[in-house]
């Protein structure tokens, strides 16, 4: 990749208290354009990778070591004030669930009207920003955007909520959009029009993205390239086709497998991964997934893989599933 | 020994505005014993609203629901009949389905105490029976729920439910809160589990593919109506309906990688189910409404052998 729009580089996020790292030496870019999907079970990491490129980590944990460049700059090392200008101008963020990104007691339109005017500090053309939230309504496809802009969040939806918190996302213009599980709390019909909706967008504007999910099926069909998480590390990173269809870390091909297939017309007993994932602190010098690897020896458990291309993926793993995977 | 749910319908006021709201309007199943249901459809299409009804914790409006020809709510008594304890009900989030304070062995115990199921002096001998069912060693009875796994959870959310030797468990979305690598676990245990004790199962979920994989009937709803129900193969693989189809286009699928997946989504919203259009409930988002849909009812009919659909536009 020759020019990434974004590139984060060992980053590892730890508790402040105890310094138990959560997410460990993760590497990656973004290239103009480009979405890029995260997909790990809960405790894996996938969503303060994602808090940490727009400086949100929660309070008691922090960004220990690595860094992230954005435009020349480095987003770990950079102050709350030119952070600011470019969390939502450059890099805005869909959450999952948008009752709680929402401001409960204020009007739909006033809440668009507020991101636009601390954003871009232009307050004087109120008739102007009116204009431009009616047209990122509308664009997002809601249906009468008048009545929207003087709404309440509670008056709208699930689905409707969230295309209002696209159309708040996109309304100055992103770079990049970050999407931390944005259809999980919708019904797969109204998922599905979600899903179109961002594809569209992104097409249109040619938007880089970073989409965070457990569900293997959506980024299958959304993004380019997949990274998968598991106890706080990249264990494997690829295009989309060659992770879903030649995995090669035994975690993924183990999570695939798990899943029922539509075309199994037998219905065959499903193929579960024994054991838990472990606390990401308490593996540093052994692969995480050793405990619940059918394919892990003695290596596995006193080296810790790193990423290396294969002749399909990049995976960190002692013991590739090969061609029959 | 079967379950037969006959034209029931569940109306609840809402006490603001004194408007209606149709839970469920109208369905009928029969499912005979050992045999599983699957139950799919998006929220608000009363799903589980049925699902309570069948353990007894809903009252319908009107219609029966009943099990070996006995009804589940006794309406003399107005209070859940004697044989509840052979039908049960596993919740979707074990986090909050059991008591975070009580150590799993004594959430068990509860239960074999509360229905006299067992001596005092074999409960505890009945604990590690069950545990040992659901695949959880017996050494863990004296955990608390936080200090187990998701997946561990819901085996115990299963093994209280098993306590009163069910012969009908209703499981809504039991393994939808469950991680990706678990819930293979999970689904396996309850197809083990209904094969060795010979088990009828209610199976709701969103979830298309799970629906899929453990269901021998399958009933897919819509706004409080059954739209297509019949053998899982031929609704899921000779779709008739068009709701039935939508929502198969809209379930992601792993096995595809095909950028323009997303391209023709089924438009508009789920109604409120306090304002229901007239005629066929889907006909606002349908893709082959004719004008009318938006004036018949439509109500099951049989396209081909125990194959039912609720729309006149397919024939």
């Amino acid at each position: 990749m020759t020019n990434p729009l974004i590139a984060i580089s060992g980053l590892t996020v730890s508790t402040t208290d105890d310094n138990r790292a959560l997410v460990n030496d993760v590497s990656f870019s973004i290239a103009l354009g480009e979405a890029v999907g995260v997909v790990g079970e809960s405790g894996s990491g996938k969503t303060l990778t994602a808090l940490s490129l727009l400086g949100l980590l929660p309070r008691g944990v922090h960004a220990t070591s690595g860094s992230i460049t954005y435009g020349g700059k480095d987003l770990l090392h950079t102050d709350g004030e030119s952070l600011r200008s470019i969390r939502g101008n450059e890099i805005a963020m869909i959450y999952q669930d948008p009752m709680t990104a929402l401001n409960p007691v204020m009007k739909l339109g006033a809440q668009l009207i507020e991101v636009i005017e601390s954003h871009t500090g232009d307050t004087s053309n109120a008739g102007n920003a009116r204009e431009r939230v009616l047209a990122a309504f509308s664009e997002v496809g809601i249906p009468d955007p008048k009545r929207a802009y003087d709404s309440y969040p509670h008056e709208f939806s699930g689905g409707m909520r969230q295309r209002v918190m696209i159309a708040m996302a996109l309304i100055l213009s992103p770079q990049l959009l970050i999407a931390d599980e944005p259809t999980t709390a919708l019904d797969v019909t109204i998922q599905q029009q979600i899903l179109a909706l961002v594809m569209q967008e992104r097409r249109k504007r040619n938007m880089s993205m970073l989409w965070i999910t457990h569900d293997l099926g959506v980024v299958a069909n959304l993004v380019d390239r997949v990274i998968v998480m598991y106890a706080g590390r990249i264990v494997e990173v690829g295009s989309v086709k060659d992770v879903f269809t030649n995995p090669q870390h035994p975690y993924t091909a183990g999570l695939l497998a798990s899943l029922p297939k539509a075309s199994d017309k037998n219905r065959t007993r499903l193929v579960s991964i024994p054991g838990i994932p472990p606390k990401p602190w308490t593996v540093s010098q052994s692969c995480a997934f050793s405990p619940r690897c059918g394919r892990a020896d003695e290596q596995c458990r006193t080296n810790l893989p790193v990423l290396a291309t294969n002749s399909h993926t990049e995976a960190a793993c002692f013991h590739l599933m090969g061609e029959n995977a | 020994m079967s379950l037969s749910i006959t034209d029931v319908t569940k109306r609840y006021k809402i006490r603001v505005t004194g408007a209606q709201v149709n839970a469920l309007n109208g369905v009928t199943i029969d499912l005979p014993a050992k045999q599983t249901l699957g139950i799919v459809g998006e929220s608000g299409c009363g799903k589980s609203t049925l699902a309570r009804m069948i353990v007894g914790l809903e009252q319908p409006t009107t219609g029966s629901v009943t099990w070996n020809g006995e009804p589940i709510f006794d309406k003399a008594k107005n209070m859940i009949s004697s044989k509840h304890s052979r039908i049960q009900l596993v919740f979707q989030d074990p986090y909050s389905s059991l008591n975070p304070r009580q150590k799993i062995g004594d959430s068990i115990a509860e239960v074999l105490t509360v229905h006299h199921l067992v001596e005092k002096s074999a409960v505890a001998a009945r604990i590690d029976e069950l545990l040992t069912e659901v695949g959880i060693s017996p050494e863990l009875a004296h955990r608390y729920p936080h200090q187990l796994s998701g997946g561990q959870r819901q085996r115990i959310s299963v093994a209280r439910a098993l306590a009163s030797q069910p012969d009908l468990l209703v499981l809504d979305e039991p393994v939808s809160a469950l991680d990706v690598s678990v819930r293979a676990e999970v689904m396996n245990l309850l197809i083990d589990l209904r094969e060795r004790l010979g088990l009828t199962y209610i199976f709701i979920s969103h979830d298309l593919s799970m629906i899929r994989h453990i269901s021998d009937q399958i009933a897919v709803m819509y706004l409080g109506r059954i739209v297509e129900s019949g053998p899982w193969d031929a609704v899921l693989e000779n779709p008739r309906h068009p709701y039935t189809k939508a929502l198969i286009a809209a379930m992601p699928d792993h096995t595809v990688v095909d950028n323009s997946a997303y391209e023709a989504p089924l438009k508009g919203e789920v109604p409120d189910p306090a304002s229901m259009p007239t005629g066929c409930a889907f006909h606002l988002r349908c893709p082959i409404a004719v004008p009318s849909c938006s004036v018949n009812a439509q109500h099951l009919r049989e396209i081909e052998s125990n194959h039912q659909i609720a729309c006149q536009e397919v024939t």
